[in-house]
C-alpha cells in the first residue's frame, strides 16, 4: 500500500491544482463484500485422468515456450510420461472440452513428446535426510513410490532381484514398448530423484544385507516382482487406494482387484498407487526431520457450467488429422497440439478479468503464470469472477 | 519607428511582436479588425503560429487554455458578448494558472443590442481571477500586450488587456512600433514551468475537498495580489528597453490637487483637458487613470490622492443594483483610509456616449455643489439620461 | 499484490473512487492499455473527473487535465494545436467524456473541432445518461429507460441521438462504436484511431451498474448483450461516407439485454415490441449503409 503524501504548509501546495500522488493509498478492499478467489480447478481431463495429472499446466508452460518446465510439472504427477504417453488408455482425452469446438487435444500424444525429451530438467527436492526406504521390485508403482519418497528428502534403494529393471514393463512385448524407451524412462527417474537402483540384487530377509537391514521402511513392489516372490512373515499389507495409514517395517503393496494382474494400459493407475502409497508411508517416516512435501493439488472440480465456451477465444491451429499412434511428434508440432488447450479451470492468463476489471485489482501474479487479486483494491464487483471463461475465479464470502 | 494604427492593428502587431505560438478566435465587433489580420500574417507566414478560427468564445477560450497548458504562448482577443459567453472559462484559466493573454474591446452588453464603449462586460468578469488592464491609447495598447505576456509567464495568471470600442480600437494615432529583436531580449521564448507533460504526467484539476480548497484559492490571492507590485517592475523594465512608461496607475497634476477624478480607459485623456480648464478656473483637480483594476491597485491609488479631499469616480459601466463599479472599487479601496476623504461616483459615456470635457465640468461641478434633488441619495449621478 | 507486479508504469492505479462493477472505468482502462504512456487525456465534469480521485491525488499516471463540462473537445484541440507548435507530432490527445459531456453540453465544441478536423481523439464513454449527478437523462438516454428525470410516471420516450452519424455527416476521418463487452474489436479500433491523423471519433458503450440497475458483475455481459441484440451494434465509418459493420455474434432479440435491468423493468409487452422494431429498423438502415457503394470522391 502507497503512502499518502500529505500536504501541511502552504509552500508545499503546487502553483496550480496539480496532482502530487497517486490514489494508490485509498483501500478501496474496504468496500468489498464478496471476494474473488482466484484458485486453479481440476479440468474435466483431469478429473478423468488415473494420475489425476492437472493437464492444462504442463501444456501452458509449453504454452509460454516453456518446454521443459512443462516436462517437471508433468513429472510431479508422472515420473514415468514416456511410458504412459504410449500404455495409457488416455481416458482425459474423453472429456476434453475442445471437443466440442472442434476436435479432442492429443494429449497423450504431447505426454509422450515430453517424456521422450532428451533435456534433463529441474524437479522440485527436498534436502536428503537420514530416513532410509529400500523398494523391493522396480515396476511403475515401485518406481513411482521411490521418486516421491525420493524426492521428499528420504534417501531410497530400489532392489530389483531380476537382471533387468521395469518389473512387468520388461515383459510386454517390444511393439508396445522398446527397450531404449524403458530405460530412458527408468534412467532419468533415478536420476532425478538420486535413487540408487541395484538389479539381479538377492533379496534374503532372513538374513538381510545392509540395505534391507538399515532401511526405516521396505515396501514391495506387486509390479516389480514376480508372483512367486516370497512374502516374509511381518509384512504388513497395505492397499494405496483406501484411507488406512501403513506403519511397519515392511509394506507388501496389495492393490485392488481390477489392477490385478498387472496390465499395461493401465499404467497411470499404478504410478498414481505408488504416489498414493509414498503420501501414505510419508507419514510414518516423516517424524525425525522430514519437511512435509507439498500436497498434491486439492483441486476442486471445475464445475462444466463455469466453462464458458462462447467466450474463448479459440487459440491454435484447427486440428490436423490424425496421425498414427507409433509416432513421435517433433516440437513444433506438440506446441501447435498444446496452444489447442482451453486451459479449463487453470489460469492460463488470458487475461479477461484483467481488461475488465473496473479497479486496476487483478493482474498477473509475480512468477507470471497466473492472475492475482489486489484485495488492498479490489471492490468485488465480481466481474472477474462471472466473465472468466475457465471458472477460475469464485466469489467468496470470507467472513465466514 | 513611427507609425499609424489603429488601436487593433497595434494589439496584432503586439501579437506578431511577442511572437504567440496559438491564436484560437471568434470574431465579434469591434474585435474583427485584431483576427482577421492576425489570420492573414499568420496564413502568410510572417508569424509561425496555429490559428485556430473556432466556433464560439467558448471554444476560443478553452482551446488557448488546452494550447497554454501545452507549454505554447496564446492569444485571443473577444468583446461584450463574447466575453460573457466565455465566462466559466475565464475562471478555469485563471484556476489552472496559464498565462493566456486576451484582448478585450470593451462594447455595451445587450440588450438592447449596442456595439459602443461601456466598460460592464469586463468590469462583470473581475471576479474571474483574471489581471485587467485598460488602455489610454494605441500605444499603450502595443506596449502592455508585451509588458502582460511577461507579466503572465512570470506571475502564471491570464491577463486582459482592455481597449476602449471604436475610441480605441477604430481609431488611428501614431505610435512607436518597437524592433523585433529588442522584444526579442525583453521577452524570450515562453518556457513553461507548468504544463501537461508526459514525462511528468499529473492530474489538472481534480476535485478538491475542504481540506486543500481555502489554501489553493488563499495561495492564488497571494500571487494575484502581488501582481500590482510585478507589472510596474516589469512595466519598469520595459521602460529601460523602449523608454515608455506603463504603471498601474498614472496619475496627473494629483500633487496639490484637493479634487482628483479617477477614471479607467480612454476618457482619461479628456478628464486631463476638463482638468487643466478647471484648474484655470482656479479649482485644484488633478486626475488618476487606474490602468489596473485587477489586482486593485490600492497602494498607487493611495499614494495618488494623498492629500487629496474629495474624488470623482467616472464610470462607463454600472452595476445594477449598485453604482458604478470602479466607484465601488475605489470606495472599498478607500474606506477607513481617511476619514475626511469624498468619494462621488458617475455613470457617463455608457453604449456611446462620447464623455466630454462639457460632461465633466458640470458633473465636477455638481459633485462640488452636492446631490441635485432629482438623485437619489446613495446612487451615482448619471450623465445622458432623458429628464 | 507484490511491488513486482506494479514494477512496470501502470497508467490507471487502483484506488479510485468509482463504483464497484463501473464500466466507464473498464473504458479507460481498455482505451489506455492501447494509446499508452504518449497520452495527455482531456476530461470534463462527469464520472470520470469525480471518480478519478481527490485533490492532490489521482488514479492516471498520464497527464489530464479536468475541465468544464462543455470544454473537452476544444481543450483537447488547444493541446494539439499548442503541442504541434511546439513540434511536437506524436503525442495522442484524447478527450474522454460522458455522453452528457459528448451529445449535450460538449455537442457544438466537438462540432467544431469535427469540422476543423483538429488532430484529436474524442472518445464518449456512454452510460446513457447523467450518472455522476444521479442519473438523470441525457439525449443519450434510450426510449423507454427510467432515469430521475424520466421516473417511472414520465419514462423517456425520445430515441437515442445518433452521434457517429452525426459525425459521419462532418466527414470525419474515423468515426466507430465500440463496447467494453468487446474489448478485441475496441483494441482494433484504437489502434486505427491512434494512427489517424485529424478527427476521430469513438462512441464507447460503457455499462453502468448504479444507473441501469444491473448486478455489479453483469457489466460485461449486460454490454455483450447490447452487441448480440443489435442494440448497440459495432461498426466504423472512414471519412465519413465508407460504413462497414464489425465482426458481431449471430442477431438476438432484445429480451436478454432487456432483462438484466432494472431501468427497463416497467416496460410494457407493446414498449418492448416497439423497441423491438426501432433495433430492427435501425439496424436493417446501417446495414443498408454498409452495403451500399462507396461514394465517389
Amino acid at each position: 500500500m502507497q503512502t499518502k503524501i500529505i500536504i501541511q504548509r502552504l509552500s508545499e501546495l503546487p502553483t496550480a491544482p496539480t496532482t502530487i500522488g497517486t490514489m494508490a493509498w485509498n483501500q478501496t478492499g474496504d468496500w468489498r463484500y464478496v471476494t474473488p478467489l482466484v484458485a486453479d480447478k481440476l479440468a474435466p481431463c483431469s478429473q478423468n485422468c488415473p494420475a489425476g495429472i492437472p493437464i492444462p499446466r504442463h501444456l501452458g508452460a509449453m504454452n509460454r515456450g516453456d518446454i521443459e518446465g512443462g516436462l517437471a510439472l508433468l513429472l510431479a504427477y508422472n515420473p514415468l510420461p514416456g511410458l504412459t504417453g504410449r500404455l495409457c488408455y488416455h481416458p482425459c482425452q474423453t472429456k476434453c472440452i475442445r471437443r466440442t469446438i472442434d476436435r479432442t487435444i492429443s494429449i497423450q500424444k504431447v505426454e509422450r513428446f515430453l517424456g521422450d525429451l532428451a533435456t534433463d530438467v529441474t524437479i522440485e527436492k527436498s534436502d536428503k535426510t537420514d530416513q532410509r526406504v529400500t523398494v523391493i521390485g522396480s515396476g511403475p508403482l515401485g518406481l513411482s513410490c521411490a521418486f516421491y519418497l525420493a524426492c521428499w528428502g528420504c534417501r531410497v534403494v530400489v532392489l530389483d532381484p531380476a537382471g533387468q529393471a521395469g518389473g512387468a514393463l520388461v515383459d510386454l512385448s517390444p511393439g508396445k514398448i522398446e527397450p531404449q524407451v524403458l530405460s530412458h524412462e527408468i534412467n532419468r527417474l533415478i536420476r532425478l530423484a538420486d535413487i540408487r537402483l541395484e538389479t539381479g540384487a538377492v533379496i534374503d530377509f532372513d538374513t538381510p544385507g545392509e540395505l534391507l537391514s538399515n532401511a526405516d521402511l521396505v515396501i514391495l513392489d506387486p509390479t516389480g516382482l514376480s508372483e512367486d516372490f516370497s512374502v516374509p512373515t511381518g509384512a504388513v499389507a497395505c492397499n494405496p487406494f483406501d484411507e488406512e495409514t501403513a506403519t511397519g517395517g515392511i509394506i507388501s503393496v496389495k492393490l485392488p482387484q481390477n489392477l490385478t494382474p498387472f496390465k499395461a494400459p493401465m499404467i497411470a493407475h499404478y504410478i498414481a498407487a505408488g504416489r498414493l502409497l509414498a503420501r501414505k508411508v510419508f507419514d510414518g517416516l516423516r517424524p525425525v526431520d522430514l519437511a512435509q512435501p507439498a500436497p498434491d493439488l486439492p483441486l476442486q472440480a471445475v464445475s462444466i457450467e463455469n466453462i464458458k465456451i462462447e467466450r474463448f477465444p479459440v487459440s491454435g491451429p484447427a486440428a490436423e488429422t490424425e496421425t498414427k499412434q507409433e509416432v513421435t511428434w517433433d516440437r513444433e508440432r506438440a506446441l501447435q497440439e498444446a496452444e489447442r488447450c482451453l486451459s479449463c479451470g487453470t489460469c492460463n492468463l488470458c487475461l479477461q478479468c484483467v481488461s475488465y476489471c473496473p479497479d486496476a485489482s487483478i493482474r498477473p501474479d509475480g512468477e507470471n503464470i497466473a492472475v492475482a487479486v489486489d484485495l488492498d483494491h479490489c471492490k468485488g464487483c465480481g466481474i472477474c469472477a462471472y466473465e472468466c471463461p475457465r471458472g477460475v475465479i469464485t466469489m467468496e464470502d470470507m467472513s465466514v | 519607428m513611427k507609425k499609424v494604427m489603429m488601436g487593433t492593428e497595434a494589439a496584432t502587431m503586439a501579437v506578431k511582436l511577442a511572437r504567440v505560438q496559438v491564436v484560437s478566435a471568434y470574431p465579434i465587433t469591434p474585435q474583427t479588425v485584431i483576427v482577421e489580420s492576425l489570420a492573414d500574417i499568420i496564413g502568410r507566414g510572417e508569424l509561425k503560429a496555429k490559428y485556430m478560427p473556432v466556433e464560439s468564445e467558448h471554444t476560443a477560450m478553452s482551446s488557448c487554455m488546452g494550447a497554454s497548458l501545452a507549454g505554447a504562448r496564446t492569444f485571443t482577443a473577444t468583446s461584450s458578448q463574447g466575453l460573457a459567453y466565455m465566462h466559466e472559462m475565464l475562471h478555469f484559466t485563471a484556476g489552472e494558472r496559464v498565462p493566456v493573454v486576451m484582448v478585450n474591446c470593451n462594447r455595451a452588453l445587450a440588450p438592447p443590442w449596442n456595439l459602443y464603449c461601456d466598460h460592464t462586460d469586463s468590469l462583470s468578469q473581475r471576479d474571474t481571477g483574471w489581471i485587467q488592464y485598460y488602455c489610454a491609447d494605441a500605444q499603450d495598447v502595443l506596449d502592455a500586450i508585451l509588458i502582460a505576456y511577461a507579466v503572465a509567464e512570470q506571475a502564471l495568471l491570464p491577463v486582459m488587456i482592455n481597449l476602449d470600442a471604436f475610441y480605441l480600437t477604430h481609431t488611428s494615432e501614431p505610435l512607436d512600433v518597437p524592433d523585433q529583436e529588442t522584444v526579442d531580449l525583453f521577452l524570450p521564448p515562453y518556457h513553461a514551468s507548468l504544463k501537461l507533460d508526459v514525462n511528468d504526467p499529473k492530474t489538472f484539476s481534480i476535485v478538491c475537498g475542504a481540506d486543500l480548497f481555502s489554501s489553493i484559492k488563499y495561495k492564488r490571492q497571494g500571487d494575484t495580489l502581488a501582481v500590482a507590485r510585478l507589472w510596474d517592475q516589469v512595466a519598469e523594465k520595459y521602460n529601460s528597453h523602449f523608454n515608455r512608461l506603463h504603471k498601474t496607475v498614472e496619475a496627473y497634476r494629483t500633487e496639490d490637487a484637493d479634487l482628483c477624478i479617477v477614471s479607467i480607459g480612454t476618457a482619461t485623456g479628456t478628464i486631463r483637458l476638463a482638468v487643466d480648464r478647471l484648474r484655470e478656473e482656479g479649482l485644484k483637480v488633478g486626475s488618476l487613470r487606474l490602468a489596473m483594476i485587477r489586482p486593485f491597485p490600492l497602494e498607487g491609488l493611495q499614494r495618488a490622492i494623498a492629500k487629496v479631499k474629495h474624488v470623482i469616480v467616472i464610470d462607463r459601466d454600472v452595476s445594477f443594483g449598485a453604482e458604478g463599479i470602479v466607484a465601488q472599487e475605489v470606495k472599498a479601496g478607500l474606506f477607513g483610509h481617511r476619514g475626511d476623504l469624498k468619494v462621488t461616483g458617475f455613470v457617463a459615456g455608457v453604449g456611446g456616449n462620447d464623455v466630454t470635457v462639457d460632461t465633466i465640468i458640470p458633473l465636477v461641478r455638481q459633485a462640488i455643489s452636492g446631490y441635485g434633488n432629482a438623485v437619489e441619495a446613495g446612487m451615482s449621478l448619471w450623465a445622458e439620461v432623458l429628464p | 499484490m507484490s511491488e513486482q507486479i506494479r514494477a512496470k508504469r501502470e497508467l490507471f492505479i487502483p484506488g479510485h473512487y468509482g463504483c464497484p462493477g463501473c464500466g466507464a472505468t473498464v473504458a479507460m482502462q481498455q482505451t489506455l492499455s492501447v494509446l499508452g504512456e504518449d497520452t495527455i487525456v482531456v476530461m470534463t465534469a462527469g464520472c470520470w473527473s469525480s471518480l478519478i480521485g481527490i485533490y492532490p491525488y489521482t488514479c492516471l499516471t498520464v497527464p489530464v487535465v479536468s475541465v468544464a463540462f462543455g470544454a473537452t473537445a476544444s481543450v483537447a484541440a488547444g493541446i494539439k494545436a499548442g503541442l504541434t507548435i511546439q513540434g511536437n507530432d506524436h503525442t495522442t490527445v484524447l478527450a474522454f467524456a460522458g455522453d452528457g459531456g459528448t451529445f449535450d453540453i460538449g455537442f457544438q465544441p466537438l462540432s467544431g473541432v469535427v469540422e476543423r478536423n483538429d488532430d484529436i481523439l474524442f472518445i464518449c464513454y456512454d452510460n446513457e445518461a447523467y450518472m455522476n449527478t444521479g442519473i438523470q437523462r441525457s439525449s443519450a438516454t434510450p426510449a423507454g429507460a427510467w432515469t430521475t428525470t424520466t421516473p417511472d410516471s414520465a419514462r423517456k420516450g425520445q430515441r437515442k441521438k445518433n452521434m457517429v452519424e452525426i459525425m459521419a455527416a462532418h466527414r470525419i476521418p474515423y468515426a466507430a462504436t465500440a463496447s467494453i463487452g468487446a474489448p478485441e474489436d475496441l483494441k482494433e479500433k484504437l489502434e486505427k484511431a491512434k494512427n489517424i491523423k485529424g478527427s476521430r471519433f469513438i462512441h464507447l458503450f460503457a455499462s453502468c451498474p448504479t444507473g441501469w440497475r444491473h448486478a455489479t458483475e453483469l457489466s460485461i455481459e449486460v454490454a455483450r448483450q447490447a452487441i448480440k441484440s443489435r442494440v448497440f451494434p459495432l461498426y466504423e465509418v472512414f471519412g465519413g461516407d465508407t460504413w462497414q459493420l464489425s465482426s458481431m455474434p449471430e442477431k438476438e432479440g432484445v429480451d436478454a439485454y432487456l432483462k438484466h435491468q432494472g431501468r427497463f423493468k416497467k416496460m410494457s409487452v407493446e414498449e418492448r415490441d416497439r423497441m423491438q422494431m426501432r433495433v430492427d429498423d435501425d439496424w436493417q438502415r446501417l446495414i443498408n449503409r454498409c452495403q451500399a457503394p462507396r461514394a465517389v470522391g
